[in-house]
């Protein structure tokens, strides 16, 4: 982390409110990146950097720089997801599905508009269940170990670890079935 | 033969890795909002939590005040029910939780 960030978050932890607007803005596009990727859904991975900004709002003096800055908002972006999908369970499962296939549909559309080829294993990562597809981004993109997956996601490193290999299983399947069909 | 077998996962997380870079780029022309959106969204949030926070104490206070009217009134007319009550009270409320987190496991583990 920069000294020009280490600076902001001690700033913005003693109350400057325009340190913290400008490290929230520097990390909005990251943010922004992650929860599209966990969500597949444009529309609510914005409702959820919002929420995550807001939340970061309220706990920035928690935020003791044992990880990076980055890592500390991933953290609460996760856990904002996998409250909210909780809370959608009351929801009808059509609803979610419907819901969840529009925002494929906008990422789709905008891969097209751009006259770009929509991605075979795109499709089969936003199939995969979120905490198998949240799993296997952390691990395989942005390279967290499972110990911290587990602390980020709060469940043993073994589960972390299962639904890793479940999700590149069922994204192997998905893809050779494809490439048979 | 076997060496192609061990590369598959290799070549397989590398196709991934590359698919989700073509993802993030997609969305490289997103614009972040400016400093005076931030800092009037952190305005609204903390209106926001303050009267949230009135509001919570205000229930609680409510709440607590009848239950104390409540249990007064039951131990002055009803002593052995006001101690059946006391020693209820708890095992309901240590097997809710239990039954909270043994559930909450579970759907963790479906999600």
């Amino acid at each position: 982390m920069s000294d020009q960030s280490l600076e902001r978050i001690r700033r913005a932890q003693q109350g400057d409110t325009s340190a913290l607007s400008s490290l929230l803005r520097e990390h909005y596009t990251f943010l922004f990146k992650y929860l599209i990727k966990v969500t597949m859904d444009p529309l609510l991975a914005e409702d959820l950097v919002q929420d995550t900004m807001v939340r970061c709002m309220e706990k920035i003096n928690t935020y003791n720089g044992t990880s990076s800055f980055s890592s500390w908002l991933i953290t609460i972006a996760t856990r904002i997801f996998i409250d909210r999908k909780r809370r959608w369970k009351r929801e009808a499962e059509w609803k979610q599905r419907e819901q969840q296939e529009q925002g494929i549909r906008s990422i789709r559309w905008r891969f097209e508009s751009r006259g770009e080829e929509w991605s075979e294993v795109l499709d089969s990562l936003s199939k995969l269940p979120s905490a198998q597809r949240v799993a296997v981004l952390l691990k395989h993109y942005y390279g967290y170990s499972y110990d911290e997956i587990g602390e980020i996601l709060r469940v043993p490193s073994g589960t972390v670890k299962s639904r890793v290999s479940l999700g590149l299983n069922q994204l192997r399947k998905e893809l050779n079935e494809d490439g048979e069909g | 033969m076997e060496k192609d077998k061990d590369k598959e996962p290799e070549l397989y997380l590398h196709k991934l890795s590359d698919e989700l870079d073509r993802l993030d780029a997609q969305y490289n022309d997103i614009t972040p909002p400016s400093l005076q959106e931030l800092e009037r969204l952190m305005v609204d949030a903390s209106v926001h939590r303050k009267s949230m926070e009135r509001k919570e104490l205000l229930l609680f206070w409510g709440i607590s005040l009848i239950l104390i009217s409540v249990f007064l009134s039951i131990l002055g007319s009803a002593p052995m029910i006001y101690w059946i009550i006391q020693a209820i009270i708890p095992i309901a409320g240590l097997s809710a939780l239990g039954i909270a987190r043994i559930r909450r496991n579970r759907e963790g583990a479906q999600e």
